[in-house]
């Protein structure tokens, strides 16, 4: 703009109007078209997806909706427990969202574990297929790279639907990326069949490519695909397959029985030997494990944060653990208080309940976000379920069952069972059962076991809960039913 | 006659308005000997006998050399002609034989007054001057406007004696008179007077404003407009309109005032953010405030900085960005309201327009004002807790229901004492002061007004406050008849303090607010060593909060925040009537804040201190050119037309870094690289909008009596898809001025009425930046050991038929005013309807994606307004009420293919749904409290109930209380909202009381939430629903047992929790004296007044203050930990030197 216009003495009318003329046209003329075309500044356009380390932010976005962490990572462990024996919960915030589903009462409207849980999920499915959809067109990916990005791709996608079949029973089954408004959303539940196929396929078609050395805590591996899929062959009672990919996870030598169970789950044992797959923790808002923040009791001697929930382990199932059991060691029973007043958790008079200390409490952390990893596929379980599928799957204990048993037992300081004390399929499983409950406390694996062994409702109603059978699945979350019309809840809700 | 022939001339030549121009031609006459013109009038007067009125200091060295010999045989015409026209005066008829003598160059205005013209004290007049010694004598006297103010040029004119004047500067004037002679005063603006003139020698005349309203100019879209002459709904508000004593915002001086006009505090905080809402929400996601028009510049009111920084949750509503307007410095405020008044903005139209005009300089000599007030603040309305005792009793009688032992044994109760009121530690009486010095005036080229502003206030919570520095400077000079420029400046600094409010974390990450209502008064503030003491470790109660007063003094937000807007204009005139303005403006902000949690709260030892620093940098600049033109024809058709293109960029830039983990807390955030750098986090944005715009409108008018206006405007923005890039806005209206007609002006009934009708469309554009590209950006990054790897994904599913809402607004308006003005108002009834509403249509989760943004779905919003100014004492002692009453009904009528949107996004529930008004309250409705077992067993919590919890109504019938059980528990939006403004005066006192109120409106309390479901058992709560909670022995209703909260089921919302809100308000009370000045020269005004804010509140509402939304929502309103509104007691005073 000139500011002659200003000088105005010597101006003329006309001289006016075509200044007016001029600055009026300019812009019009010059930029009509392009002036509105403007695009985010800070986002990236789609032609980012075409080079590598578009790739690689895709795939780092995928893993990270599908690494359960945070309250997130909390919230989906107490789901599975607080539905069984080894969880009780008490006070604050989580406790008004909890409650319903330890009394066995929740409903669809729960969008706190429902809804939440529903949506990582596919977050973590639809990065994972634009990756997969973009992956064999990038112009710097080499081929082996390109291999690499797709089983690791189908890796997320077959844990987090492997995820989503353990709470909902078949749900949508979504092999690509939407970019745009005109597309059919509303997708049906996939047939059981169908569902149990495409988490195979994924899995198996991951477990092919992927690498078998680990390269840092948290990667896909040959063996954390294997192992998932031993665990989705076991939850669909797939028992002889089940056995068999166990085998292939224990014949890759790569992972050991980590000796002392108590130093296992500590900071600076992250990425030991037992750890197949983990969902890796930092101190950072967001990323960390927030365990410790939620199982303090009151008053705790602590500087770490310490919420107003109580997350605890119900006196009746402490009870159960054996005198000599190192793994009860983890649990606290009594702790003096900040006022120097000895505080007993074996009451069982609310608050006053044992808690679990498995999750290492971090002097590092930052506020409820502590460091500790969770682990989600450890060798134990593979060793456990190989023996629990062998044992399925044929009908009788074998030695080889027994023997897979009691390396976990031995290592937590017990006597080896002998085929006396288990000699039926029955007897086993029920002592495989127990042993499970001492083993993964706390690690969000009580309730797929009591189901896969059909003890879920038996469990519930045995604590005086009025359980029915369709409890065994949770809602599909209401508002996914709102949103899409072709969608059927599942039967009881 | 010839005299007839002379008077038909002169009466065509008024009419047609060309009498100066072309009328009179000068006739030259044989000189023969001169005669001066005083001398040559009687001549004619003996003649002729026709009588002269005329200025004799004008006259008195004229001469003519007219031969008036033989005047007998000439025409009268002839004569004056030949005497007048070589000394450049001219004749006016007046009466039969009665004419007045004036320069020429002053014919119209000698016409117009009749009688005199201006500055000429002393008229005389040629007939009487003669024997004026028998018959007359001089009186003097002095005019005064209602408030007392001198007025200058008021024509004075004597029947009798025939004599005329005016006033001077100083009201004064002085007059010859008859005996028993009759005064007319009269002034443009006045109602005319006659007074009779007894023996009084001096006399004061107060003359009352002619309904002012009528000839008042008003601003409107891309010019201004005789009041008179508007077709579309329009408030104009001046000074003496606004709320009294406001320093911080125009929204505040608005407040209660303008029919259809809601305002609504966001928080109670000292410069804190408010909401405007014109005729209801026609938007669900698109934003509903008004746009806002300084001077003409169009700005974007949005804040520049929205991150909190760690330590502060939620979303706090930003302070009000227009703070950087200083409320003295406006001149008036009009709010355009229908779509024919805001049509011209087009696609920022929608929710109807705020045009601020600022003060400008007067030609004349220099005005210097000084005006200050002082005040002190203090919490409106304490929140009524259970205090020390009731809480024992209360936490006692508890446990004991609960089947444990009591919490606290009389000895320990003994030793508690009188606890700690938490409201005491955390407010204050706070104080303010604001100070202003102005300088205007100009000469007959140049015009100037300059002001500088410093403005504090503390706030009534420990360690907030606000403080301003502003200054304008706005400057008109006229280079030529045809040539004007000008320019408007205004630059502010302000400097906010902050402590947490209004959040939404849990336990020790609550806010000061949260934790002060919520932590038990049985603790003190420190221990004996003089540290805090910690609720969670309290001995006999314990609960996860940290020390009100130690999160106070531990988390400090600090803000700077620049801005400087103003515009640059030429006016040039092309020809007359048409005239061309082009002007650039710019609108920048510059914002920088700052937030230091220490180890002095629990949740900063936990991470050794952290920081915070966001800074926002807003810039927009206009680029306008006008062509206006102005045509009146045979002064029956007037013509106004206005075109012209406008060009606008919106840019915004944010950065955002924060820390944990320092060594010390003593360089908080002034060295963020002492923090530990792996928990570091940074975060930036830059987005730019663009809007291209064309506009045109004609005013048309026949005889001032039927008035039209169409306009337009297309609006190209950035912000639509590719597919929209343009949208067209048309408006139509007329009026009908009937009181002009002849069958009502003769029944002298109406001083005024007029009938209004309009129509029109506008848009929206506030739909986002983005929403038609397919974009990546960041949103969860994965852990690989123990290394963040940043992760990308795809950020929406674009849709490139994106475009604005369009809102088609009807509007029927009434302006009547009747007993000569004494009552005069205005009535305007609309129906707003809103189409291609912005949605986020969900669509499965399954897909990755919550939601698609799309256009549709219709809102609708009616109702009608009310202005009534009466006067109801006009004597010595004035007794003037204003009142306005508003209506709106809103209503969702469609959501296109879904059947409700349900957001519970902000801890409350809400819905749209058609029929219901917009985001409704959708929770629980209790019908009352079990008081049986027979009760329960028979309802649908069979099995889960206990007695004393709540009965929730089984909506569906299906035996289960579950999500499908909520119903609409109450509306956001008021039945209808009014105000009340009385303003008395008597001599030199002038008091203005203002009421007003909200009727008929629903509120989400967050606190009774906290009371009915704390989050740990021990937490202190509010009083009334613990003290009147169900027991066995109090079998009541109205609130549950408080016993086993985890039985109550249901949900927080509920009709508990959502609650009436409907308030009467003494808002605002201001008692002022006027001193009087006399002649004195030094100061030319002075007055003092103390002033009253928020005086008094009736509600039934439980919390602070009923008129707050605690969310940044434009549509969603809860109350949740909102900063508590003050009350307000300051002294002031203005000084004119």
């Amino acid at each position: 703009m000139d500011f002659k216009i200003f000088t105005i003495k010597v101006f003329t009318m006309k001289k006016l109007i075509k200044y007016m003329v001029v600055i009026i046209s300019f812009p019009v003329i010059n930029s009509c078209k392009k002036a509105l075309d403007i695009e985010p500044a800070s986002e990236l356009s789609s032609t980012f997806l075409e080079t590598k380390k578009g790739a690689v932010s895709l795939l780092n976005s995928a893993y990270g909706y599908s690494q359960w962490v945070a309250d997130d990572g909390a919230n989906r462990i107490y789901a599975e427990e607080g539905t069984t024996d080894v969880l009780v919960n008490f006070r604050g915030f989580l406790n008004a969202n909890l409650q319903p589903l330890q009394v066995f009462s929740w409903q669809a409207d729960n969008g706190f574990f429902f809804l939440n849980n529903w949506t990582r999920n596919f977050l973590a499915i639809r990065d994972a297929n634009n990756l997969l959809a973009t992956v064999d067109a990038n112009k710097e990916l080499t081929a082996a790279e390109k291999k690499q990005f797709t089983a690791e791709a189908k890796f997320i996608r077959g844990l987090s639907y492997y995820l989503l079949y353990n709470w909902y029973g078949p749900v949508p089954i979504i092999k690509k990326a939407f970019t745009s408004s005109s597309e059919n959303f509303s997708l049906p539940r996939a047939e059981e069949i169908e569902m149990t196929n495409f988490i195979e396929e994924d899995l198996t078609g991951a477990a092919n490519d992927l690498p078998v050395a680990i390269s840092q805590t948290g990667k896909a591996t040959k063996g954390a695909a294997l192992g998932l899929l031993t665990k989705h062959y076991m939850s669909t009672k797939n028992w002889a397959k089940a056995a068999l990919t166990a085998k292939q996870v224990i014949d890759l030598n790569q992972y050991i029985l980590w000796a002392d169970y108590t130093t296992l789950f500590s900071l600076q044992n992250e990425g030991n030997k037992e750890m197949i797959f983990v969902f890796p923790c930092i101190a950072l808002e967001g990323y960390g494990n927030v365990w410790i923040a939620n199982a303090l009791p009151p008053q705790y001697p602590t500087p770490v944060f310490n919420t107003a929930t109580q997350v605890c382990v119900p006196v009746a199932f402490y009870r159960t653990f054996d005198a000599n059991d190192k793994r009860r060691t983890m649990i606290l029973t009594s702790y003096k208080n900040t006022l120097n007043v000895q505080i007993d958790l074996l009451t069982g008079v609310e608050y006053q309940n044992p808690r679990s200390l498995k999750y290492p409490l971090d002097l590092g952390a930052s506020n409820r976000m502590h460091g500790g990893d969770i682990p989600f596929i450890r060798y134990a379980d593979i060793l456990l379920s190989r023996a629990e599928a062998l044992v399925m799957s044929t009908g009788n204990v074998s030695v080889e069952a027994l023997d897979l048993l009691n390396q976990i037992r031995t290592r937590a300081g017990l006597n080896a069972y002998t085929l006396q004390d288990a000699p039926t399929k029955d007897q086993f499983i029920n002592l495989l059962i127990k042993e499970r409950g001492w083993e993964f406390f706390s690690e969000g694996k009580r309730r797929e076991d009591f189901i896969r062994q059909g003890i879920f409702i038996q469990n519930a109603v045995n604590r005086g809960l009025p359980a029915k059978p369709y409890h065994v699945r949770f809602p599909i979350p209401q508002s996914e039913i709102d949103a899409n019309k072709s969608l059927v809840q599942n039967t009881g809700y | 006659m010839k005299s007839n022939h002379l008077k038909k001339l002169l009466l065509l030549l008024l009419c047609t308005g060309v009498f100066s121009a072309a009328g009179v031609a000068i006739a030259q006459q044989p000189v023969t000997k001169s005669l001066s013109i005083h001398e040559a009038l009687k001549k004619i007067t003996k003649a002729f006998g026709t009588e002269f009125m005329y200025d004799g200091e004008l006259l008195r060295e004229k001469k003519t050399s007219y031969d008036l010999d033989n005047i007998r045989h000439k025409s009268l015409e002839e004569v004056l002609k030949g005497v007048l026209y070589p000394n450049g005066f001219l004749f006016v008829y007046l009466k039969e034989n009665y004419y007045t003598i004036v320069p020429k160059d002053r014919v119209g205005e000698a016409y117009l007054k009749s009688t005199s013209s201006a500055n000429t004290p002393n008229i005389y007049n040629t007939n009487t001057t003669a024997n004026q010694a028998q018959q007359s004598r001089n009186i003097s006297g002095t005019v005064v406007n209602s408030s007392g103010s001198p007025l200058d040029g008021v024509s004075i004119t004597a029947k009798n004696a025939g004599t005329g004047t005016t006033t001077n500067a100083n009201g004064n004037f002085r007059i010859l008179v008859n005996e028993n002679d009759v005064l007319v005063i009269s002034s443009v603006g006045f109602i005319q007077q006659e007074i009779k003139i007894d023996n009084q020698e001096n006399i004061k005349i107060t003359l009352e404003d002619q309904q002012k309203t009528l000839d008042e100019v008003v601003v409107i879209g891309y010019g201004t407009q005789r009041k008179s002459d508007l077709t579309g709904s329009v408030v104009s508000l001046r000074k003496e309109d606004f709320n009294k004593a406001i320093t911080t915002s125009v929204a505040q001086l608005i407040q209660g005032r303008a029919p259809g006009v809601q305002v609504t505090q966001s928080s109670g905080a000292p410069g804190g953010g408010v909401s405007i809402r014109i005729r209801g929400s026609s938007s669900i996601n698109a934003g509903n405030e008004p746009l806002y028009v300084i001077d003409g510049l169009l700005i974007d009111n949005a804040p520049s900085i929205t991150a909190n920084g760690i330590g502060f949750t939620g979303s706090p509503p930003p302070s009000n960005p227009l703070n950087a307007l200083n409320p003295s410095d406006i001149e008036a405020v009009e709010i355009l309201k229908d779509a024919s008044a805001t049509a011209i903005y087009g696609s920022r139209g929608a929710n109807g327009v705020i045009l601020i005009t600022t003060k400008r300089g007067k030609e004349g000599i220099l005005n210097i004002d000084y005006n200050f007030l002082s005040g002190t603040s203090t919490v409106s309305h304490k929140m009524d807790l259970l205090n020390t005792g009731e809480y024992i009793n209360v936490m006692n009688e508890l446990a004991k229901a609960r089947g444990v032992a009591p919490v606290f044994s009389p000895a320990q109760i003994q030793e508690i004492g009188n606890g700690t009121d938490w409201q005491d530690v955390i407010y204050r009486s706070a104080f303010s002061h604001n100070h202003n010095l102005s300088l205007s005036g100009g000469s007959n080229k140049t015009t100037f007004f300059t002001s500088f502003n410093y403005n504090k206030q503390k706030g009534i919570i420990l360690n907030t406050d606000f403080e301003r520095f502003q200054g304008r400077v706005n400057l008109e000079h006229k280079a030529s008849e045809k040539f004007k420029f000008g320019i408007n400046l205004n630059s502010s600094l302000i400097k906010n303090n902050e402590v947490p409010t209004n959040g939404t974390g849990l336990n020790q990450e609550a806010d000061v607010i949260n934790t002060t209502l919520n932590v038990p008064p049985v603790f003190g503030v420190f221990d004996a060593n003089g540290n805090y003491i910690r609720p969670e470790n309290g001995v006999l109660v314990s609960v996860t909060l940290d020390n009100p007063l130690a999160l106070a003094n531990g988390i400090r937000g600090h803000i700077e925040t620049n801005r400087t807007f103003g515009n640059l204009y030429g006016d040039y005139t092309i020809l007359p009537g048409l005239s061309a303005r082009l002007s650039f403006g710019s609108d920048r902000t510059n914002s920088r804040r700052d937030v230091y949690q220490s180890t002095l709260t629990n949740r900063g030892r936990a991470t050794g201190g952290n920081a915070t620093i966001a800074t926002g940098e807003l810039s927009n600049y206009l680029l306008e050119g006008l062509l206006t033109y102005t045509k009146e024809i045979n002064n029956r058709h007037s013509i106004n037309a206005v075109a012209g293109y406008t060009y606008q960029q919106f840019d915004l830039r944010r950065f955002n870094g924060s820390i944990l983990g320092f060594t010390s807390d003593l360089t908080t955030t002034n060295n963020l690289g002492l923090g530990n750098t792996n928990f570091d986090d940074l975060s930036s944005l830059t987005t730019r909008r663009r809007l291209i715009s064309y506009l045109g409108r004609v005013n048309y008018s026949f005889n001032r009596k039927y008035l039209f206006t169409a306009s337009f405007r297309a609006d190209g923005s950035s912000n639509f898809g590719a597919n929209n890039k343009y949208g067209i806005f048309p408006s139509f209206s007329t009026a009908w001025r009937i009181s002009e007609e002849t069958f009502i002006k003769n029944t002298d009934i109406f001083s005024d009425l007029k009938l209004r009708l309009g129509w029109g469309q506008i848009g929206n554009d506030d739909i986002g930046i983005g929403n038609a590209f397919a974009t990546y950006n960041n949103a969860r990054d994965a852990v690989f050991g123990n290394v963040i790897n940043p992760g990308l994904s795809p950020t929406r599913i674009p849709n490139p038929d994106l475009k604005w809402e369009t809102t088609e607004q009807f509007n029927l308006g009434l302006d009547f005013g009747f007993l000569r003005g004494r009552i005069s108002g205005t009535f305007d009834y609309f129906i707003k309807n809103t189409k291609d509403l912005l949605i986020a249509l969900p669509i499965p989760g399954a897909t990755g994606f919550n939601s698609i943004t799309q256009n549709v779905g219709e809102i609708r919003n009616s109702g009608f307004e009310i202005l009534i100014n009466s006067k109801n004492i006009d004597k010595k002692f004035r007794w003037n009420t204003s009142l306005n009453f508003s209506t709106v009904k809103n209503r969702v009528v469609s959501l296109g293919s879904i059947p409700s949107i349900i957001n519970t996004l902000y801890a409350t529930s809400v819905i749209a749904t058609p029929g219901v008004p917009l985001f409704s309250y959708y929770g629980y409705q209790a019908e009352g409290i079990f008081q049986n077992l027979d009760e329960i067993a028979k309802s649908a919590q069979a099995g889960t109930a206990v007695l004393g919890v709540p009965k929730w109504r089984d909506v569906n019938a299906d035996g289960v209380i579950n999500d499908k059980d909520r119903t609409v528990l109450g509306k956001a939006f008021p039945d209808f909202t009014y105000g009340i403004n009385n303003a008395f005066s008597y001599k030199n006192f002038d008091l203005s009381v203002f009421v007003e109120g909200t009727q008929g409106f629903s509120l989400y309390n967050a606190t009774v939430v906290e009371a009915l479901y704390p989050n740990d058992p021990y937490r202190n709560r509010l009083a009334v629903p613990l003290l009147n909670r169900w027991t066995p022995q109090n079998p009541t209703n109205a609130w549950p047992s408080g016993v086993d909260i985890t039985k109550y089921r249901g949900g927080s919302v509920n009709s508990f929790t959502v609650t009436d809100a409907s308030y009467v308000r003494l808002k605002n009370v201001q008692l002022s004296y006027q001193f009087k000045m006399g002649s004195k020269k030094f100061l030319r005004s002075a007055s003092i007044y103390i002033a009253g804010q928020n005086l008094a509140t009736i509600t039934n509402y439980l919390g602070y203050d009923p008129d707050v939304n605690s969310t940044s929502s434009s549509t969603i309103r809860l109350d949740r930990n909102s900063y508590p509104s003050s009350r307000t007691i300051s002294l002031g005073g203005n000084f004119g030197f």
